[in-house]
């Protein structure tokens, strides 16, 4: 926020300026909610529009939360608004074919090598299916169904 | 790159780990190998093969034992799970590091998923699975197309029937990838309702073009079948004992049921078989699974000879 110019004037409030509008089905928002609980306080404004929320957040959300965010809505929308107040998709976080990798969400297979708290592994899936969503462990193999993922991404 | 030179320091932990090619060649050679399965060949002198059976499987690793010593090479490791649970207050990871540091290759059983993927990412050493979880058994199925090669001159085209616990039974699993590598294979998938295959798997069948149908009885597609691959249904998977006992009359092989096979049909198990096939059926021209057995041998063989630097 340190290139201002006088342009950011004609702008409502220069706070403003950047941030991240997240569009999600009104029955998801407290879910969402639950995986923005660091960055809640900050959540400026909730619209609602039909049956969606429209989240304001002040920043730009990091890869590994705007991942946590379609893990649980494949379906929420999410713009970028940059500086000079032109908003863009964020899309390309859920691909069909591309892996997610890291400790966003843990393979719930009890008998998987990623369970053994003691191996030294990194869960590993890959997105077999964007709509329903479906997941698969690059380690034992095993789908994990959107049903599965929610429940455990919202109790994070 | 020659064909040969592509195996080398190669891992398998699954059987499409392999292109269809690779497994052509490898059939090559062990066709080669079953000439010295009795004499031996000894093209890997001084080597070392660690065999880790976390779960006991008596069968495979004499099978991969005979192998390296048939090729000249030495045997270390351990076959008892109590044995492995007093080298396991260690992880798997750091077993494997040890190991790693003085073999040549790596085979490893255990019944946590993924576990050889985890010790091929460690091991400097090629890492050859013998069976982790439940859906993967490479040298299983290469024994299994193998045999089916050597009995109908090819895999294309085939229908196979594969019969039993389709959801736990990693060899069913396996040898469903394992086909998908060939062209216009026709699955019949036959089990109780609960054990039927995985949907990865069939997903993957889908995927890859390979037609398949689901049913709980063979006897209708028995005259079809080139091949009837049998595993064994276990009465501890169902919730109901007496469900049980009314399907299980579909999934003990007789040899009066096999009167409805074409000629030519072959049984296959990947033994070793309970009560699954009566020993009435080894007498039939259908019984294949004690030569299924022995091509084991040859078949790993050829992989540790090409694997194996
Ligand atoms: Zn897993």
């Amino acid at each position: 926020m340190t290139q201002r110019t006088n342009k950011d004037q004609r702008q409502t409030s220069k706070q403003d300026a950047r941030k991240t509008l997240i569009e999600i089905s009104g029955g998801k928002t407290p879910y969402l909610l639950s995986i923005l609980k660091d960055q809640t306080p900050y959540v400026r404004a909730t619209v609602q529009w039909k049956d969606k929320d429209v989240l304001e957040l002040p920043e730009e959300l990091s890869e590994e939360t705007l991942t946590k965010i379609k893990l649980l809505e494949p379906r929420a929308l999410i713009y970028f608004v940059s500086e000079d107040g032109k908003a863009y998709e964020k899309t390309g976080i859920l691909e069909e074919g591309k892996w997610i990798e890291g400790r966003i969400i843990y393979c719930p297979n009890k008998n998987c090598v990623t369970a053994q708290p003691k191996e030294p592994t990194r869960p590993k899936f890959k997105v077999v299916k964007k709509d329903p969503l479906i997941l698969q462990c690059y380690y034992c193999g095993r789908y994990i169904d959107h049903s599965a993922i929610v429940a455990q991404i919202s109790q994070l | 790159m020659d064909i040969d030179s592509r195996f080398k320091g190669r891992d398998l932990v699954s059987i499409l780990d392999f292109s269809r090619q690779e497994i052509e060649r490898l059939f090559e050679v062990a066709d080669e190998m079953e000439k010295f399965a009795k004499s031996g060949k000894e093209v890997l002198k001084d080597r070392i093969i660690s065999t880790l059976f976390f779960e006991p499987s008596t069968r495979t690793r004499l099978s991969f034992e005979t192998a390296m010593i048939r090729l000249g090479g030495h045997v270390i490791g351990f076959a008892d799970p109590s044995m492995s649970r007093t080298v396991t207050g260690e992880t798997l990871a750091d077993t494997i590091r040890m190991v790693d540091s003085y073999s040549n290759v790596i085979v490893l059983r255990h019944k946590i998923e993924g576990s050889a993927r985890l010790a091929a990412e460690i091991a400097e050493a090629p890492v050859i699975n013998a069976g982790d979880g439940s859906q993967h058994h490479p040298t299983q199925t290469l024994t299994d197309l193998y045999t089916l090669r050597r009995e109908f001159g090819g895999i294309d085209g085939l229908k196979i029937a594969i019969l039993g616990d389709l959801r736990q039974t990693r060899s069913a699993s396996s040898l469903a990838y394992g086909v998908s590598l060939f062209h216009g294979v026709k699955l019949y998938l036959v089990s109780p309702e609960p054990l039927r295959m995985r949907q990865e798997i069939t997903d993957h069948l889908k995927s890859t073009g390979v037609e398949y149908r689901e049913l709980t009885h063979v006897e209708e597609v028995l005259p079809e079948v080139d091949a009837l691959y049998v595993t064994r249904l276990q009465k501890e998977r169902f919730a109901d004992p007496q469900e049980y006992e009314r399907l299980r009359g579909s999934y003990f092989v007789t040899k009066k049921m096999l009167e409805r096979a074409r000629r030519g049909m072959i049984v296959m198990h990947h033994l070793p078989r309970i009560d699954d096939i009566p020993l009435e059926v080894d007498e039939t021209p259908f019984a294949r699974y004690f030569q299924q057995a022995a091509f084991g041998l040859p078949v790993r063989m050829a992989l540790l000879s090409l694997i194996v630097q």
